[in-house]
């Protein structure tokens, strides 16, 4: 009777896509466009300062005419444009990192876990090495040789990541080498790689997107950290973390030049994290099949 | 199973009973309760240790915690770091120096009295009973080794004993200094001279826990970290009223001001320009600020090109409106200069202003080859001084309108120091006090022809700063360090833009401290 009752209960009509996806979709969305536009709609110009417009609240009126709808620097840029530049850099990072290190993790863990034995020995005991470095001290080292740029932030947060899309797409690969099909298609003498294109790899994809998808939320953050360090970004260039650091001094009177920043950069990972959560349910579904 | 009622009365399936809930709730309750006794505890022990609020009738503490914007990395006071100004202040508190200088003049410390037989030798009678923290007596010896130790070493104050002939130390009390030519500043360059046992010169490890003479020994040291004193109750001097005086490290702006408004520190320097009204308007807490010794400047590197041409370097100074700049970054913190060196200093002598005139910097810059401009760079280190990123950030702005393009490079200290000397730069900016009040401390030690500072070399202002360091009489000193500032200023050497007050924040509990010019106040008289 209490059976037939709760499942009475639980029929009901469900909406195609749920709040919980659309919605940190849409803001996930919202951040690439500003990314895009924004850029063109509100340039940022790193060495445009104004010292007379230093300081001022959100919503004040520039020297120069406009409106500064989020507030000035202690240098009087504008803090909308600063952070609709960051988003650009944060997500360019974060884009290109997943991409490359992700790449690169794929291959690797592909062959690490197909052919095991030595190349997954090899492979391995790289990453875990890569694993005890501490990342901070290898971007202090990029940094200074090389200097602070863009390209040089995607090169040492791709050096340190790789290993994690590895490990995920090696544990999805020696699952699906050990099938039967593959063995079969082995005897029948199907070459490596097609047996690698056709069968392993969309085994490890899923799992690959989940984890490239919290990645991107996690290449922000570390961005961010890594321009709040200095090690980041050059001086001339915004990004979300060395706005935070220009704005840590003030946080008792110019709240709105770290603050901003910081809302976009929790808003984005929060969102990128729930999508990621809810991408796994579906992969996950998928794979128990 | 859904069904089945279960022992404890509950109806639902797995969800929380209440002898569950009960005991969840009992163990959070206990749980928050302990951790408010811990946390009420360990406050009230925290506030025992910083001598606490000054809510018992006015019983002074006997501790003091100041923190400062430097890392204090050395304590050794003839050594790389015998100029920094967190050494210096540590020196001055452990060790002593034959005289010392008290506003404007010059007072006998370990040296009662001196004489000058002749214009190369001074003769200086020391003070008995003076002993060093383990127990020696401290004699002429120590000050002729510390003294030779100084002038023989390649650190950036040996440039100030270049005549140095000699030092004798005739008996126990008396040391005799023979220089090559006249030394004008003899009195003010022992200012600095910390002496130190001779027996413990060679010992590359004394430095880490050195002892001197002065007021304080040291209890603990940890370089960068910090710096514990107790009193010296042996001193031949008057006796601290303080018996405990610490140094913490503090890297943080924010963090430190806080500090301060929290009552984990006593006194606290440098309070940046912009944090300055939030510090002022905070109870317990009050802002003492001087006329100060400290200044900044942007040096060109006058040995490479562009800047190897006068007319480009007083080109980027007519393209920045300096008055404009200093009073919206600084407010009333600080003050345009108008000279190479601070009004505060002996020596110094107005020159006239560049005024704010971009079309003028343009036309020497085609003067000057330079029609569209040119590429250069800027460099300065990371929290050397308050706001030199937004200075630096801002005088970019301005070089952009006449067409220089100036790649900034914020650097880690020891990086920039290491270019800095090696003259690997083409601008430097930063900011230097003049330690000893006077002139030839900054523009006889830096912009001479040996000292190779910046690539400057000028043989009339070489003239200059040596006849002036080598004389005597104040009044010709004063006209040589005239001309002097007229040929570095002129010349446009660097841009001299600003020099601020040097702005203390001190607990109103704290009683007897003397905000000093060049950022290393003494904590002898303070009680906390």
């Amino acid at each position: 009777m209490a059976v037939i009752a709760q499942s009475v209960g639980r029929i009901r009509l469900r909406p195609r896509v749920p709040v919980r996806i659309w919605f940190p979709a849409a803001l996930v969305a919202l951040f690439i466009l500003a990314a895009i536009l924004g850029p063109f709609i509100d340039p940022y110009h790193g060495t445009q300062t104004d010292v007379v417009d230093r300081l001022l609240t959100p919503g004040s009126k520039l020297s120069t005419g406009g409106t500064a709808w989020l507030g000035t620097d202690q240098v009087g840029r504008p803090m909308l444009a600063q952070l609709l530049a960051g988003a650009r850099v944060s997500l360019i990072v974060a884009g290109a990192t997943v991409l490359i290190g992700g790449t690169v993790g794929l291959v690797l863990g592909l062959l690490a876990g197909y052919f095991r034995g030595w190349i997954d020995s090899i492979i391995m005991r790289l990453g875990d090495i890569q694993l005890a470095f501490p990342s901070i001290l290898l971007a202090i080292l990029i940094a200074g040789v090389l200097g602070p740029s863009v390209a040089n932030v995607i090169l040492t947060l791709a050096i340190t990541r790789w290993i994690v899309f590895a490990r995920v797409v090696r544990a999805s690969a020696l699952v699906a080498s050990r099938r039967e099909s593959v063995e079969g298609a082995k005897v029948v003498g199907v070459p490596n790689l097609r047996i690698l294109r056709r069968y392993v790899l969309p085994e490890a994809i899923g799992p690959m997107l989940v984890v490239a998808t919290v990645q991107v939320g996690q290449m922000v953050i570390a961005e961010a950290s890594l321009s709040f360090l200095g090690l980041g970004v050059p001086v001339s260039q915004a990004s979300w973390g060395s706005t935070i650091s220009n704005g840590r001094d003030y946080l008792n009177t110019a709240w709105w030049i770290a603050t901003f920043p910081g809302l976009a950069m929790v808003l984005l990972v929060v969102s990128v994290g729930i999508l990621g959560d809810a991408l796994h349910h579906r992969t996950d579904i998928a794979v128990s099949l | 199973m859904n069904t089945e009622t279960r022992a404890n009365g509950s109806l639902e399936g797995n969800g929380l009973t209440r002898r569950d809930f009960v005991r969840f709730t009992g163990i959070g309750i206990g749980g928050t309760a302990l951790l408010g006794l811990a946390g009420c505890g360990m406050t009230k022990s925290t506030s025992t240790s910083t001598g606490g609020t000054a809510t018992s009738g006015g019983s002074a503490s006997t501790t003091l915690k100041a923190a400062f914007e430097r890392p204090i990395i050395s304590l050794d006071p003839h050594g790389a770091a015998d100029v920094d100004e967190a050494t210096l202040l540590a020196s001055r508190h452990i060790f002593d120096t034959l005289v010392t200088r008290t506003g404007s003049t010059l007072a006998p410390s370990i040296a009662t009295k001196w004489d000058q037989p002749d214009p190369n030798t001074w003769v200086f009678h020391l003070r008995d009973g003076v002993k060093f923290h383990d127990g020696s007596a401290l004699t002429a010896s120590d000050v002729k080794a510390s003294l030779e130790q100084l002038a023989r070493s390649n650190t950036p104050q040996a440039s100030l004993w270049a005549s140095l002939a000699s030092v004798e130390a005739g008996d126990p009390q008396t040391v005799t200094i023979k220089t090559k030519t006249p030394l004008g500043t003899m009195l003010s360059n022992l200012t600095l001279l910390f002496v130190t046992p001779a027996a413990k010169l060679t010992d590359s490890s004394f430095f880490n826990n050195p002892v001197g003479s002065g007021p304080f020994k040291v209890s603990s040291f940890t370089a960068s970290e910090h710096l514990n004193l107790d009193v010296n109750p042996e001193y031949w001097g008057a006796a601290p009223k303080l018996k405990t005086l610490q140094f913490p490290y503090i890297p943080e702006t924010s963090a430190r001001l806080t500090s301060l408004k929290t009552g984990a520190v006593d006194v606290t320097w440098s309070i940046p320009p912009d944090q300055m009204s939030a510090m002022t308007s905070t109870s317990g807490v009050k802002v003492v600020s001087t006329p100060s010794y400290v200044y900044y400047f942007n040096w060109f590197n006058c040995g490479r090109a562009p800047f190897n041409d006068v007319r480009v370097r007083q080109a980027m100074w007519h393209a920045i409106d300096v008055k404009t700049i200093v009073g919206k970054l600084f407010g009333d913190s600080a003050e345009v200069m108008n000279a190479p060196i601070p009004s505060t200093v002996f020596g110094y002598a107005a020159q006239q202003p560049y005024d704010y005139n971009p079309d003028k910097a343009k036309s020497l810059l085609t003067a000057a080859g330079h029609p569209d401009g040119f590429s250069t760079t800027l460099m300065w280190s990371t929290g050397i001084a308050p706001q030199i990123r937004s200075l630096a950030e801002a005088f970019n702005t301005y070089w952009g309108k006449i067409g220089v393009k100036v790649e900034l490079q914020e650097l880690e200290q020891a990086a920039w120091l290491t270019r800095l000397l090696a003259l690997d730069w083409d601008m430097d900016l930063q900011n230097n006090s003049v330690t000893t009040g006077d002139a030839d401390y900054s523009l006889g030690r830096l912009y001479t022809t040996a000292a190779n500072r910046m690539g400057y070399s000028n043989p009339t202002l070489d003239k200059d700063l040596s006849d002036a360091r080598s004389s005597t009489d104040q009044t010709e000193r004063k006209k040589l360090y005239a001309d002097a500032c007229k040929i570095i200023w002129n010349d446009a050497v660097g841009i001299f833009p600003l020099q601020i007050n040097a702005a203390y924040g001190v607990r109103d509990s704290v009683q007897g401290f003397v905000p000093a010019p060049n950022n290393q106040p003494m904590f002898t008289d303070v009680t906390a």
